[in-house]
């Protein structure tokens, strides 16, 4: 029906992308978040090495030779003076010896970013300072972060991804009501045009002959023949507008769905001997004219199964509006086949359902014939 | 085209590098590496080199100056104060020939493998800066100076109480004397009410500048260094080595020499002169008591 499908065309290109945004949002600000915290530990481990170096230079400067067995002294000193307060901290002398420090038990640490700096006293290079912050609380900021911003990506997915197809969905569904009014409207207007050439051409042609044979009859006088002629075209002139009726009911237009239904199903009783039951909500008022036609065809096309396939005696019509629904209900007491059947008049009654939007189902009631159930949108979708 | 498929290229290689850059500049210094193992110090054999505590590193000092005046051989290097563990730790790996202790040795000390050497007495008094208006101080002044409850000496000048860092051995010698003093201590430093100095050099240093300070301190380095400080009483007894010898004066710690075996012999000729008659004169005039006897086995 719509030659181009927007919903896989949007799903192709807008996928991608949405993914690529979503993934973006997620990592970028953790990932921002962690550089720009790690960068601040590790300044903030570098400034500690650079003051335990400088504390380090002096110790080193008093005591040349035994600075190192004298470290416990100054790492008290500098956690005294809160210098210190890192997981770690380590030194190494001039020949990348490691110094005792006696700073107690490490703590265990899960991450540790090194700050370092180099000590140079007496004019040479004396020892290395290296100081350990944990990194456990940046990863933890990270994690916290990264799940806040999973549930914004999400979101942000969705929103990018779901509203638009959400949006295209409404309008193809839109479009194929439209398409399908298009459809139903062009097929009205073909029987229309037929049963206008019918009435005006054949219709015309036939009433012309019968004039004739009239004429005829008073100039030879009455004769076996000229009546079964006269008869003859009686019968082709009489189903000739029949056909045009079926074809272009001109009360559906001129009366209405439910004066038109009404009227119908009083002909068809008296025509076929069916007795119709309906239950027509007199307030259902105009409806679109697509709407009212498929409608009245649906009626006709039913209760036409019903006489030939089912063999009943009466036949239910119902048809109320619920809402935006037009509810249309045909049941019989027929012979109600042991599965439903295609091929019986309900492609063309499921296909004028399906141009619309609306949808068909068709029950076994065992025992109790056939219901065909039919719901039509009566707002555009 | 095959231009621009170039460039579509190059972005993600432009932004792979700079986000490698962005990483390598927040991915902070290289950890420190395996220690290097630790060598064997082994200083000038010329000479003999001591150092430890700072309690007695002054006594060190007069003797060796004692012992090259007298032409000692080998001459004695006394080095600067770095603490009794520190004394213990150099002497074992060798960096001294013999380590100054003015506590006894932990377990842990004790398993280096050290000889141990009785090396006198030194005694701990309350040291204070001249412009001090008092005499001395009685347990419980002190107690009230450590809560920081006491601020002002009875004339109104400011009392500046000085605070040995944790480890000092001469915090001992104090808890002996006065009950509850290690606690009111212990809470000084947590609360940092006080200033703390981690050398007897420092200590000494703070005691001189600081109007109205007062700490402990050995007795030696001020006699030894003839330092311009006031010695106070506690509880109206005046610390002296008689009122250490008669008990009276509780605050004194017991000086050790450690050494490793295979450098007692290089000291031997500087052991027997410390334990002479004449370095016992050099004690008491630098206000350290000398030891008894050496003990059996010393060189």
């Amino acid at each position: 029906m719509i030659p181009f499908d927007l919903s896989r065309w949007f799903r192709r290109r807008m996928l991608p992308l949405v993914i690529a945004a979503a993934g973006i949002l997620l990592v970028a600000a953790p990932l921002s978040y962690h550089l720009a915290k790690r960068r601040e530990l590790w300044q903030e481990a570098r400034a500690r090495a650079v003051h335990v170096g400088a504390a380090l230079r002096g110790e080193i400067e008093l005591r040349p030779l035994l600075w190192r067995y004298d470290m416990p002294k100054l790492t008290e000193r500098l956690a005294a003076e809160g210098l210190l307060g890192v997981p770690r901290l380590v030194i190494h002398d001039a020949d990348g010896v490691a110094v005792p420090l006696d700073v107690g038990p490490e703590r265990p640490v899960r991450g540790l970013i090194w700050g370092r700096a180099e000590v140079v006293a007496l004019g040479r290079h004396a020892a290395t300072v290296w100081v350990g912050a944990d990194a456990a609380p940046l990863w933890h900021g990270t994690a916290v972060l990264a799940a806040v911003f999973a549930v914004l990506a999400v979101s942000l997915g969705a929103v990018l991804y779901l509203l638009p197809m959400r949006a295209i969905g409404t309008a193809q569904r839109r479009i194929r009501v439209l398409l399908g009014q298009l459809a139903l409207t062009l097929q009205e207007e073909d029987r229309r045009r037929i049963a206008r050439d019918l009435h005006d051409g054949a219709g015309q042609a036939l009433t012309a002959a019968r004039l004739r044979l009239l004429a005829l009859e008073r100039r030879v006088g009455p004769g076996e023949e000229i009546a079964d002629l006269a008869r003859l075209l009686d019968e082709a002139i009489a189903e000739l507008r029949r056909s045009a009726y079926a074809l272009a009911p001109p009360a559906l237009e001129e009366l209405g769905l439910v004066r038109a239904l009404e009227r119908h199903c009083e002909a068809f009783a008296t025509a076929t001997g069916l007795q119709v039951q309906r239950e027509i909500d007199p307030h259902l008022g105009r409806l679109p004219p697509t709407v009212e036609t498929a409608c009245y065809r649906i009626v006709q096309e039913a209760l036409s199964n019903i006489v030939r396939h089912a063999g009943a005696r009466r036949a239910w019509v119902r048809l109320a509006r619920d809402s935006n629904w037009l509810r249309l209900s045909i049941h019989d007491d027929g012979r109600a086949p042991p599965a439903p059947a295609e091929g019986q008049g309900l492609p063309g009654i499921r296909e004028r359902a399906r141009l619309l939007g609306g949808t068909t189902s068709l029950t076994i009631l065992p025992g109790q014939g056939l219901r065909l159930e039919v719901r039509l949108p009566v707002e555009p979708l | 085209m095959s231009g621009q498929g170039g460039g579509f290229l190059q972005v993600p290689g432009g932004l792979a590098v700079t986000l490698a850059a962005v990483l390598l500049g927040c991915a902070g210094d290289p950890p420190p590496p395996p220690s290097a193992p630790a060598r064997v110090q082994n200083p000038d054999p010329s000479a003999l080199h001591v150092g430890g505590s700072g309690a007695m590193t002054p006594l060190a000092m007069r003797l060796a100056e004692a012992w090259a005046a007298r032409g000692g051989q080998p001459a004695v290097v006394v080095a600067e104060s770095i603490g009794t563990g520190g004394g213990v730790r150099a002497a074992a790996d060798g960096a001294l020939d013999l380590g100054l202790a003015s506590r006894p040795l932990t377990p842990e000390e004790l398993r280096l493998g050290l000889t141990v050497l009785p090396a006198g007495r030194d005694v701990v008094v309350l040291a204070a800066h001249p412009s001090v208006p008092v005499e001395g101080l009685s347990s419980n002044e002190l107690l009230a100076l450590h809560r920081g409850q006491m601020r002002h000496f009875p004339d109104g000048t400011p009392a500046v109480l000085l605070l040995r860092d944790r480890a000092e051995s001469a915090n001992r010698a104090l808890d002996l004397a006065v009950p509850g003093i290690r606690q009111a201590r212990e809470e000084a430093y947590r609360e940092r009410r006080h200033r703390v100095l981690y050398h007897d050099s420092a200590m000494a240093e703070a005691l001189r500048a600081t109007r109205g300070a007062l700490g402990v301190f050995p007795l030696g380095a001020i006699v030894s260094l003839r330092l311009p400080l006031r010695i106070l009483a506690l509880d109206g007894v005046q610390p002296s080595l008689e009122n250490v010898e008669s008990g009276r004066w509780r605050m004194s710690r017991q000086l050790l020499l450690v050494a490793r075996p295979d450098r007692l012999p290089r000291a031997a000729a500087f052991l027997r002169f410390l334990y002479s008659a004449e370095a016992a004169q050099l004690y008491r005039a630098s206000g350290y008591l000398p030891p008894a006897a050496p003990p059996e086995g010393a060189p």
